[in-house]
């Protein structure tokens, strides 16, 4: 890891990290950074300039915190792969039958005059807390 | 860097002897525990053994058979009821919902009130939260009255909460008769007074640390002694520092009330949330256990994601509640929030009774998946859990759990 010229730049190996990993790491830093990448068939370069002038200690925490989201999403990524036969089974009726709302009350159904004297509470409790207004 | 804890010299382990399990070292002492919550406190000899294969003669044999660690006698019915009744598969809808009432109107709150009553579920709990009581009481009356018809109407339990800094004793007396919770938004500093109450009478409380509180068994004393029924201890900051002083806190109060528990009506709320071993149990867990609703009608996927527009599933007027199924910030949220898609989580003992709300996530680690391994928030629940399992082999710590109706059998 070398700190030039107000940046921070390092390599890092390529089947150890992929570009969603690296991308992670720069959406951890947000604004405080910008990140440049170039690669070649075995590493990825990484640049490292904050956005306002950094002392060395900090730009070395940026990257470390840059890192830390790399390799935490890599790693994660690989956990989800290997847990997705259990996720999977709870996700997808989950998410396939959707969140089924309460269904209208029958008794407002019904009988109409249910559904009007509610609406006539309501309007009542409207115009008493209107009137603490 | 990793919170989990290893064995030095891990014991030789025979294949097909012990059921899957995740281990922790507490002290001098194994804590094991499955994925569906049930759990034994092994000393390492005791952990030794059962790796290495118990015979049926041996007394250990029936205590891990009965639940469930052991290969050769696992009950699969048994399990796959638990697996079936702890996961997702029976989750039902969120069951809290917060209405954070700076700047909300009549109209929004009766649109909030309507969304909430869409909500499944078997029973509903709106939490009112606000500073003061007086400029927000026509809405706080009306949400008390709509709220309590349309349970009766729908023939669901409601229960209402009201949170706040401050409020007057008729307003608190309004509540009470009204049926409506009060908690108390507390600043603890220092040493309690015992002879200053609170700012209102309440049976709850929602209890920040703050400059240095100090004596956590008096404060247990302070709130025994002015009503309180349960309270929900908060850190002064989320940073290692306010984890570590929050978890030292927390020990020696939770200590309090097991010595005293036979005696004290006070309730831990970390506990009773953490122990229930449901994701939608978890206090502030994104869409699984709350929902929060803004002044201006806008619903968000927790109380830490309100006002965060990256958290935001609508506007309450033209939302219906199975939209949240299709938004995009619901299914990250609950992507996130599961313990089997997070590095640590999945391989952690308290996987059955922790995660983190992806919305805390974010605040801490800029993302909605978070770094559990730096994060204070994961310190601090693992504190916790600490601080309640290593006393689970302490009978009064199980007759006081007995007595919040928390099973841990």
């Amino acid at each position: 890891m070398r700190v030039v010229k107000g940046a921070v730049a390092f390599k890092l190996d390529r089947p150890l990290y992929g570009a969603e990993a690296l991308a992670a790491g720069a959406l951890a830093l947000g604004t405080r950074a910008q990140v440049f990448v170039d690669e070649t068939k075995t590493a990825f370069s990484v640049e490292i300039r904050p956005a306002s002038a950094l002392p060395a200690a900090a730009l070395l925490a940026l990257a470390g915190e840059f890192l830390n989201e790399a390799l935490n999403h890599e790693y994660r990524q690989r956990v989800v792969q290997a847990n997705a036969p259990l996720t999977q089974a709870v996700f997808a009726p989950l998410f396939a039958k959707g969140f089924p709302a309460v269904p209208a009350d029958p008794l407002e159904e019904l009988e109409p005059q249910v559904k009007a004297d509610r609406a006539r509470d309501l309007e009542e409790l409207l115009e008493r807390a209107r009137g603490m207004l | 860097m990793s919170r989990l804890t290893s064995l030095e010299k891990p014991p030789k382990a025979r294949a097909g002897a012990c059921a899957p399990h995740q281990y922790r070292i507490l002290g001098r002492r194994v804590l094991i525990t499955d994925e569906h919550g049930r759990w034994a406190l092994l000393t390492r000899k005791e952990y030794d053994r059962f790796l290495a294969g118990l015979k049926p003669s041996d007394p250990l044999w029936p205590v891990l058979q009965a639940r469930g660690f052991l290969a050769g006698a696992f009950d699969f019915d048994g399990a796959a009821r638990r697996q079936f009744e702890r996961s997702l598969l029976s989750w039902k809808g969120p069951g809290a919902h917060v209405l954070l009432l700076e700047g909300m109107e009549l109209d929004a709150a009766r649109r909030i009130v309507d969304f909430v009553f869409a909500c499944p579920g078997p029973q509903l709990t709106l939490e009112l939260v606000f500073d003061d009581a007086a400029p927000r009481w026509p809405v706080i009356w009306f949400i008390a009255q709509y709220a309590r018809r349309r349970g009766e109407w729908s023939r669901r339990p409601v229960f209402l909460i009201a949170r706040a800094r401050t409020m007057t004793s008729g307003r608190a007396d309004f509540l009470r008769s009204h049926g409506v919770t009060r908690c108390a938004a507390l600043e603890l500093a220092g040493k309690p007074d015992m002879g200053k109450g609170p700012p209102f009478r309440a049976q709850r409380a929602r209890a920040r640390l703050g400059a240095g509180a100090a004596d956590p068994r008096a404060w247990a004393r302070w709130f025994e002694k002015w009503g309180f029924e349960s309270v929900r201890l908060l850190p002064s900051g989320l940073d290692e520092k306010g984890a570590a002083e929050f978890t030292a806190f927390y020990a020696e109060f939770l200590d309090h009330l097991i010595e005293d528990g036979e005696r004290l009506n006070l309730r831990d709320e970390w506990a009773l949330g953490m122990l229930g071993g449901r994701l939608w149990n978890l206090p502030g867990m994104d869409v699984l256990e709350q929902l929060a609703y803004d002044g201006a009608g806008r619903v968000f996927t927790s109380e830490e994601a309100a006002g965060n527009e990256e958290f935001s599933l609508g506007a309450v007027s033209r939302l219906h509640y199975p939209d949240v199924a299709l938004s995009p910030v619901a299914r990250a949220a609950l992507a996130a929030a599961h313990p089997d898609n997070q590095p640590l989580c999945s391989q952690c003992a308290y996987r059955p009774f922790c995660a983190l709300p992806p919305s805390l996530n974010r605040k801490i680690s800029g993302n909605v998946w978070g770094q559990t391994p730096s994060s204070p928030a994961c310190a601090l629940q693992m504190g916790i859990l600490d601080r309640i399992l290593e006393r689970l082999d302490d009978e009064k710590c199980i007759n006081l759990l007995n007595k919040w109706h928390v099973d841990m059998t």
